[in-house]
């Protein structure tokens, strides 16, 4: 599973510890999840995106998909 | 370095301890001894040593359940322990496989067996299951991909 949650998560200027606070997580899941060897289940990938302020399916992706 | 972590090397270094303890005692006490009424002080300072092993996975478990309730702990950490566990599993499993026969060919002429080693085996599993889940867990946690 491929994901943009390092490029968004700097965008919006949240630290790692942050997002893991407001997403209800550990910072360790959060650079897991930024290194893409964690794949999150659907209630944290929803609140990760929540937080990141845009929809799921914009934060992560399948591999081998486009877009 | 996360509280799932930091458990973990604490369990581990502890458990490594009692190990090397426990195998100081048996190496020195020897196998025939152990069962015997010299063997007792033995047997005395393994079962110190084990219980100083368990209280520490009991510190360790409370101060897990603390801090699944402070957010410190969630579905990662589980996910981890569950591999972790899984793969405890099947080394314990190879561990007495290869243990019991290596007993049986190094006793099948004598066909009878130190009653020592049955105490050594008790023993043995109880810090065997300990140290290896959470060498288990450091492995699948530093480096392990593990699905939520």
């Amino acid at each position: 599973m491929r994901n943009r949650v390092r490029e968004l998560r700097e965008a919006r200027g949240l630290t790692q510890a942050e997002l893991a606070a407001r997403s209800g997580c550990t910072r360790q899941t959060i650079i897991m999840l930024e290194k893409e060897k964690y794949v999150p289940s659907l209630s944290l990938a929803f609140a990760v995106a929540a937080v990141l302020g845009d929809r799921v399916e914009e934060v992560f992706q399948p591999e081998g998909s486009s877009g | 370095m996360s509280l799932a972590r930091k458990s973990a090397v604490v369990v581990c270094t502890v458990w490594s301890l009692v190990a090397l303890g426990s195998c100081v005692i048996f190496a020195t006490t020897g196998v025939s001894q152990l069962s015997t009424d010299a063997g007792q002080g033995a047997r005395t300072a393994i079962a110190a040593l084990l219980l100083a092993g368990l209280a520490t996975n009991g510190v360790v478990s409370t101060l897990a359940w603390r801090g699944r309730k402070r957010g410190q702990l969630d579905e990662r950490d589980a996910a981890v322990a569950l591999r972790a566990s899984q793969a405890t599993l099947i080394a314990l499993a190879a561990i007495i496989y290869a243990a019991c026969i290596g007993l049986y060919v190094a006793h099948e002429d004598a066909g009878v067996l130190p009653a020592g080693w049955l105490y050594i085996l008790a023993y043995g599993i109880v810090v065997v299951v300990s140290l290896v889940h959470s060498i288990a867990l450091l492995v699948v946690d530093i480096g392990g991909r593990v699905d939520g």
